[in-house]
């Protein structure tokens, strides 16, 4: 099958063909699913390289799974952010990187901005950084709910929890992302209150 | 005015700034689908002796059990009815008629 054509297939399908067989399905796939999960990677560790190695590992999964795969258990995206979930968690405990709750600083005072305004870059650099001061579960959900645009249902499954429970990270991820951007919003642009 | 979230510009910027793999990791994703694809195509090697081979060359091991149980049995015969075997090894001989009845001398002798 011509890859052009590939552009509507699902992905369960170009897994099936993978499974037996077909590169260009496995083409489609690389080229449709590992940007999606080395975005989320590399946002929750911080680390492109490490991302890498995650991203890799998981996809190495995938290709391993593919001739098993049931049909119409799971989406495999899904499965694909559940096992990545996953190794990033276990990349972050080992490294003792994961933040605890309490280990969250408080916003500091706004500084005075030297610049008026600030580029969008930017905002998607202090966002980035504000994202590293979370504890984990809730940068995980917060990247997955509001980057990555998985539904709540979807977060639930890829973080092997309740749909509640998603609900709760993510709010209190916003509170707390709130907190420590509310010291850069002058510096960044915003000069409303 | 606005009720926007301003959190919402923070991930509208970081949205647009997505984190993007480099074509040549890319590369290295699909090679391993590919060697994946390879190391399945291909039955993992069996190591085969000459012991094996002489077994295949047999029929396996169906046939290796049949020609126990029928060493087994020749054994068992040999020794536990030497009379039996005996007698029949050292008779006086079978007359075509001993194998094959309707098949006497005396029909050649009509004919």
């Amino acid at each position: 099958m011509p890859f052009d054509a590939m552009t509507e297939v699902s992905d369960e399908a170009l897994l099936v063909a993978y499974g037996n067989g077909d590169r260009a399905a496995a083409q489609a796939l690389t080229l449709r699913l590992a940007p999606r999960i080395f975005g989320y990677a590399a946002r929750v560790l911080s680390d492109r390289a490490e991302a890498e190695d995650v991203v890799q590992e998981a996809m190495l999964r995938l290709w391993k799974i593919a001739p098993d795969w049931r049909q119409g258990e799971a989406q495999v995206s899904t499965w694909l952010y559940r096992v990545t979930v996953n190794l990033c968690t276990d990349r972050l405990r080992k490294s003792g990187r994961s933040v605890d709750i309490d280990a969250v600083a408080e916003p500091e005072d706004g500084q005075p901005s030297v610049e008026a305004t600030m580029v969008a870059a930017d905002r998607a650099t202090a966002l980035q950084e504000a994202l590293a001061q979370l504890p984990e579960r809730q940068r995980q959900a917060v990247i997955l709910r509001h980057l990555e645009g998985l539904s709540n249902p979807e977060i639930a499954a890829a973080m092997d929890i309740g749909v509640e429970a998603v609900e709760s990270l993510t709010a209190r991820g916003k509170r707390a992302l709130r907190g420590i951007l509310a010291g850069r919003r002058e510096e960044l642009g915003y000069s409303d209150e | 005015m606005s009720e926007r979230d301003p959190l919402d510009d923070f991930f509208e910027a970081g949205r647009a700034e997505r984190p993007a793999p480099e074509p040549a990791f890319l590369a290295r994703v699909l090679a391993d689908a590919e060697a994946e694809t390879a190391a399945r195509a291909v039955p993992a090697p069996r190591q085969q002796g000459r012991l094996r081979a002489i077994l295949n060359g047999l029929g396996g091991w169906p046939t290796l059990a049949g020609l126990a149980t029928a060493t087994a049995a020749g054994v068992w015969i040999g020794v536990a009815l030497p009379d039996v075997t005996g007698t029949l090894v050292g008779g006086s001989g079978y007359d075509l008629n001993d194998l094959l009845p309707g098949y006497g001398t005396d029909l050649l002798v009509e004919g």
